[in-house]
């Protein structure tokens, strides 16, 4: 069995101390070199764990190991070594060139008062080079198409050289070209073995790429283990209160509504 | 990237003699013995040239470098902290907490300069302080977001505390005091007051000049900078009490002066990259010439001194009419950043 990256333990979470909890009781691991989807359907709160991972919110109860250590005991800068987010959508406020957009990612290399160096720029050659985009590296970041800063956020998630890329959601706003582009990159580096945990709204995104699966429903972890048995047509039609029917062939697996 | 790296440094340095230049040529500038400008030999032959140009027009050329590089670096800061390019250094009840304190002590003290100036930064830091603890207070949106309306709301406190003082001051005496403190100008820097805010706009500015990089940084949202590695809200409020320190420590002595360091940001992106590398250091050089420039304007052009934030917002407000309206910068095409 791979080590675990990430556990976590039975943690609660509440937006505020008296509000209905997020996260109930809930328990996950990730294992190194694994993909992991969190399904579930809108407020069931994906992005609310998503945020727990990464140490951005901070849970009720229960623990995060991080590891094998507690992830408090991480500093800023190695959490950033450790975990980088893809978001679901971000404004680049400044007219940033992507090249500089990239460099962003050595933060968590530098210390406070240092600027990125000839190494950081190399690294992030190397990560537009990976996601096809070496060609834009003077452009405006701002004035990338939808598709194309998808895989800059991807490509400076990948600078930051992390054991565990957190994607939120990273097909959700592309047309099904780039949908494509951006599984395809992420098949690519699964191959070179990231360990990725992404929420997605497409089960059959999930069943495309994920090695393991976690549906969560109001939340509460309803099934979570391996991607062929949590994904089948009975665990996803409770998950989404539709009836929905998987579709598995070779290397291909299609799920879809059956109503 | 690194070609690119070196072609900004060489741009840095040519705008650095550009400032030599200007500041030779303000403190050569005046109206002794005659108006226009001195010939060097003459501060050689002449004493009371050497006396005007090292005791009046010196520590007055040194404060206005100060208070541009210093008003232009806070004003990057806050607009690339707050991810808005229309924020600038008086954002968060600083300008109007430094007019309050100073409008307060002209009435309710004898005028002595040194009292307005302390009362004046006191009441600009109270405007960041009282800002960010009503910030604390508010119960939705980001903490961006709650920190400019707590801003909006401070500096609306103030602007009415300062209405209130005109209207119990003395029309004869205090009431056009105070409204010169408020037009701002240098004509009372002396040595003393020049070297009082050194040490502040030198800390100050060495620490936002050092953070320069990771400005950028702070410019995303929080839950990026996070994911970055950073500690977003203690990193913005080490750099919003710099900026702001930076910026009542000048206005202290300058009385307000508006626009630079709502301008020359953007003249710095424009000129230069978004990237704070070089934005700040060129948003630093570019105020320091900018306010050079406008204070000798001030002291030369009439016969009487010319209000130096007049002339800041005048020549400002042109600046940005052109910058809004003109399509096409350098090469590439409207490169305007986005209001967030």
């Amino acid at each position: 069995m791979a080590p675990k990256l990430l556990e976590v333990e039975h943690i609660n979470y509440r937006y505020r101390p008296h509000a209905d909890p997020v996260l109930q009781d809930l328990s996950m691991s990730i294992e190194k070199g694994t993909v992991n989807t969190i399904l579930g359907p809108n407020g069931a709160g994906k992005s609310t764990l998503l945020d727990i991972c990464l140490g951005w919110k901070e849970p009720e109860n229960g623990r995060i190991l991080l590891n094998q250590q507690e992830m408090r005991s991480y500093s800023r800068r190695q959490m950033g070594r450790w975990m980088s987010l893809v978001p679901q959508d971000e404004q680049v406020r400044f007219d940033y060139t992507v090249l500089e957009y990239l460099l962003l990612g050595r933060a968590p290399y530098l210390s406070q008062l240092e600027m990125p160096g000839p190494e950081d720029v190399r690294i992030a050659h190397q990560a537009l080079e990976r996601v096809g985009l070496e060609h834009l590296q003077e452009r405006p970041a701002s004035k990338l198409s939808g598709g194309e800063h998808q895989l800059l956020m991807i490509a400076r998630a990948l600078v930051q050289e992390p054991h565990i890329l957190v994607l939120d959601e990273p097909t959700s706003r592309l047309d099904p070209g780039n949908r494509q582009r951006v599984v395809t990159l992420l098949k690519t580096l699964v191959r070179h073995g990231v360990t990725i945990l992404f929420t997605t709204h497409d089960p059959t995104l999930a069943a495309d790429i994920s090695t393991h699966a976690l549906l969560l429903k109001e939340g509460r972890v309803t099934y979570a283990g391996p991607e062929e048995e949590v994904l089948t047509g009975k665990n996803l039609s409770e998950l989404y209160g539709i009836s929905m029917e998987v579709l598995r062939r070779k290397n291909k697996t299609i799920v879809f509504s059956a109503e | 990237m690194q070609s690119n790296v070196q072609r900004q440094r060489r741009r840095l340095l040519l705008l650095l003699l550009l400032l030599g230049a200007t500041v030779a040529t303000a403190l050569l500038t005046g109206r002794y013995p005659s108006p226009g400008v001195i010939s060097p030999s003459l501060l050689a032959e002449d004493p009371l040239a050497r006396t005007l140009v090292l005791n009046l027009r010196l520590p007055r050329v040194i404060a206005a470098l100060l208070l541009g590089s210093g008003l232009a670096a806070a004003g990057m800061v806050f607009q690339m902290i707050f991810a808005n390019p229309l924020v600038e250094p008086g954002f968060l009840g600083v300008s109007q907490g430094a007019a309050f304190g100073a409008a307060v002590s002209i009435v309710a003290f004898a005028p002595a300069l040194w009292i307005i100036q302390v009362s004046a930064a006191v009441c600009a830091l109270i405007g960041l302080a009282v800002s960010y603890i009503l910030a604390r207070h508010f119960h939705f949106g980001g903490w961006v977001l709650r920190l400019i309306l707590a801003g909006i709301a401070v500096s609306a406190l103030f602007s009415s505390g300062v209405g209130i003082v005109k209207f119990v001051a003395d029309p004869m005496s205090e009431l056009p005091e105070i409204t010169f403190w408020m037009l701002g100008g240098l004509w009372s820097v002396d040595w003393q007051q020049a070297r009082s805010i050194l040490p502040v706009c030198i800390v100050g500015g060495i620490l936002l000049f050092g953070y320069r990089w990771r400005l950028n940084l702070l410019s995303m949202d929080d839950r990026t900078a996070f994911s970055l590695g950073l500690a977003p809200f203690r990193e913005r409020m080490l750099l919003l009490v710099a900026a702001t320190a930076v910026t009542a420590a000048t206005i202290s002595i300058s009385g307000i002066v508006s626009w630079v360091g709502l301008i020359v940001p953007h003249i710095a992106r424009r000129m230069f990259s978004s990237d704070g590398r070089f934005a700040l250091p060129a948003s630093m050089i570019i105020g320091a010439i900018y306010v050079v420039i406008c204070d000798t304007l001030a002291r030369t052009v009439l016969d009487g001194e010319i209000p130096l934030g007049v002339l800041t917002s005048l020549i400002g407000a042109a600046l940005f009419l052109v910058l809004l309206t003109k399509r096409r910068i350098k090469k590439g095409k409207y490169r305007g950043t986005q209001v967030a």
